[in-house]
């Protein structure tokens, strides 16, 4: 079934071919027409599930924990000040490697106050042992809540999984998403069944106590799942390929090859990348795109693999960290082990634009910041 | 590709408006966006949406910075917001308003020289509808002056789009729309 959707609508059809159990919430612009559309489908009897109004995204982040210990498949979803009053119980979530699914609608922080997209809500969370996944449209959303619950369910993974679906240019634009059957997804995601943690009173078990020295053995483990994961997502993405025909990986390159000029971009700004990479490469300029899919666990190997041969990189960061600078391009350095012009751009939503990535291509080879207003 | 941009107050159906273009975009085997712009949503306010539609898929995202049809639901956005600068050339304008076109490009020489279709939607709603709102029926006027989306199409969308609504009410607007789209090939 194809239909006009928003990214809000894909995360909320993500979770209900998911069979997501559990769905405490809070609500928060752009995310709230989520959390409604799952509403109204419990409410109408279409999806079943039990609908839990926190009292605020803290207590969501705890519930979601507390509901997947006892074993049920949960999701919830939030924005920008919300995602950071999560912070706390986000380190417990992935700490107790649990498999929570949580869309993140990015939006920039305060103060002041805007309601737009910025990724410095979603990148704010990269230490926290969360997979993280940047969609770049609708389609990719409904897909990736669905792939999620399959790869973070995995024994050799077991770790919550946040997806970033860019505020308004994604979560209130619709555009064509085809939806699968329930009965395709019931086959590709089968139910939950949890062998690591289950909170059962017939059989008591205590989650999350206090360690002294084994605390770095737990933290070790943790990093050797974020280290599986990669395998696990392009697995479960080329199953996923095989099912749908729509496919995905930890990046995706865009005319790369031949490429002398490249410019790493993450989100749903990587379309209007694409569009003035096929306007340059018309005019004969060697130019392409590389899109970070996954920000946790960062693709290393295949940001090497694709980008060594390239002459000039810039990296756009729509994302700040003052005093250092664009967060994306202080790891694609670190990486590639040398010098990219890093661009800040698109903060709090504000428009980028064909001509302006034009811009950026002409401004590559210095290791420099630059921000394009 | 062809970009709409729709401006007009909140309640008059703004969103509705590019919700069921780009519906009947899907139905007639194109690819479509649509999505809204407004602050903090409140009904009387200035309110915007925009549609692209292209027999490709659309890699274009964000606002619509220059138009190929302007629809303008509400003629007192004009005192608002200065919506007639920066236009292309080739931009088809679809105006809400009692008034002619001869009487409106004379008061808004700015686009004197522009396709300026002045349509009466209200009046047409009102006959209708028996309420003023007069999205639907502008989406008729403009299915006559473009041609953009087929008339089957519109038809399904407009069910989509105003499922919540009676049956009547979603037939009198298609009535009152195909109404529209009957004046203009009178001209």
């Amino acid at each position: 079934m194809r239909q006009m959707i928003t990214g809000n609508g894909a995360a909320a059809w993500g979770a209900r071919l998911s069979r997501a159990e559990i769905i405490p919430n809070f609500p928060i612009t752009p995310q709230t027409a989520i959390i409604e559309g799952i509403a109204s489908w419990i409410a109408s009897g279409e999806m079943d599930a039990d609908f839990l109004p926190m009292e605020s995204e803290h207590s969501v982040m705890s519930a979601l924990a507390a509901a997947s210990s006892a074993g049920a498949r949960v999701f919830s979803a939030t924005s920008s000040q919300g995602l950071m009053l999560m912070t706390e119980m986000m380190y417990v979530t992935s700490g107790l490697r649990l498999p929570v699914i949580l869309v993140n609608v990015s939006r920039g922080l305060s103060a002041p106050i805007t309601l737009w997209s910025d990724h410095n809500d979603v990148l704010a969370q990269r230490d926290s042992g969360w997979l993280q996944i940047f969609c770049s449209n609708n389609q990719e959303v409904l897909d990736s809540v669905v792939m999620g619950y399959r790869i973070a369910e995995k024994s050799e993974v077991l770790l919550p999984m946040m997806i970033n679906v860019d505020g308004f240019t994604l979560s209130a634009t619709r555009e064509p998403v085809e939806i699968p059957d329930q009965g395709e997804i019931d086959d590709f995601l089968p139910a939950y069944n949890p062998e690591h943690t289950i909170l059962d009173p017939k059989e008591p078990m205590s989650v999350g106590g206090v360690v002294f020295d084994e605390y770095m053995y737990f933290r070790s483990q943790q990093r050797m799942a974020m280290c599986n994961s990669k395998g696990v997502i392009k697995d479960i993405c080329s199953e996923w390929e095989k099912l749908t025909g729509r496919g995905y990986g930890l990046v995706e390159p865009y005319c790369l090859e031949d490429a002398e000029r490249a410019l790493v971009i993450s989100g749903s700004e990587s379309a209007i990348l694409k569009y003035t990479v096929d306007k340059l490469r018309k005019d004969g300029e060697k130019v392409g795109m590389l899109r970070l899919r996954t920000m946790r666990p960062f693709p290393s190997e295949e940001i090497i693999d694709t980008l060594s041969d390239v002459e000039e990189i810039g990296v756009i960061d729509q994302d700040i960290s003052p005093g250092s600078g664009g967060i994306i391009a202080t790891e694609v350095k670190a990486c590639l082990g040398r010098g990219v012009t890093s661009f800040i751009a698109g903060l709090g939503g504000r428009r980028i634009g064909a001509e302006k990535y034009e811009q950026m291509f002409k401004r590559l080879g210095r290791d420099v910041e630059e921000w394009i207003f | 590709m062809l970009e709409i941009t729709i401006h007009g107050r909140g309640g008059q159906g703004v969103v509705v408006t590019s919700r069921i273009l780009g519906t009947a975009a899907l139905y007639d085997g194109l690819y479509a966006q649509d999505f809204p712009l407004y602050g903090a949503a409140r009904r009387g306010a200035p309110v915007m949406a925009f549609v692209r539609i292209d027999d490709e898929p659309i890699l274009m995202r964000g606002h619509v910075a220059k138009p190929d049809i302007l629809i303008l639901l509400d003629e007192s956005i004009i005192g608002v917001k200065d919506i007639f600068s920066d236009l292309p050339d080739d931009c088809t304008i679809i105006i809400n308003t009692t008034r002619n076109t001869g009487d409106f490009k004379d008061a808004h020489p700015e686009i004197s020289d522009r396709n300026v279709y002045c349509v009466d939607g209200t009046g047409l709603a009102l006959e209708y509808l028996k309420k003023p709102i007069p999205n639907v029926v502008i989406i008729g006027f403009l299915i006559g002056i473009t041609k953009s989306i087929t008339v089957d199409a519109f038809k399904k969308a407009v069910r989509d789009e105003l499922g919540k609504y009676s049956e009547d009410v979603i037939n009198k607007n298609i009535e009152g729309a195909l109404k529209a789209c009957e004046l203009v090939a009178w001209r």
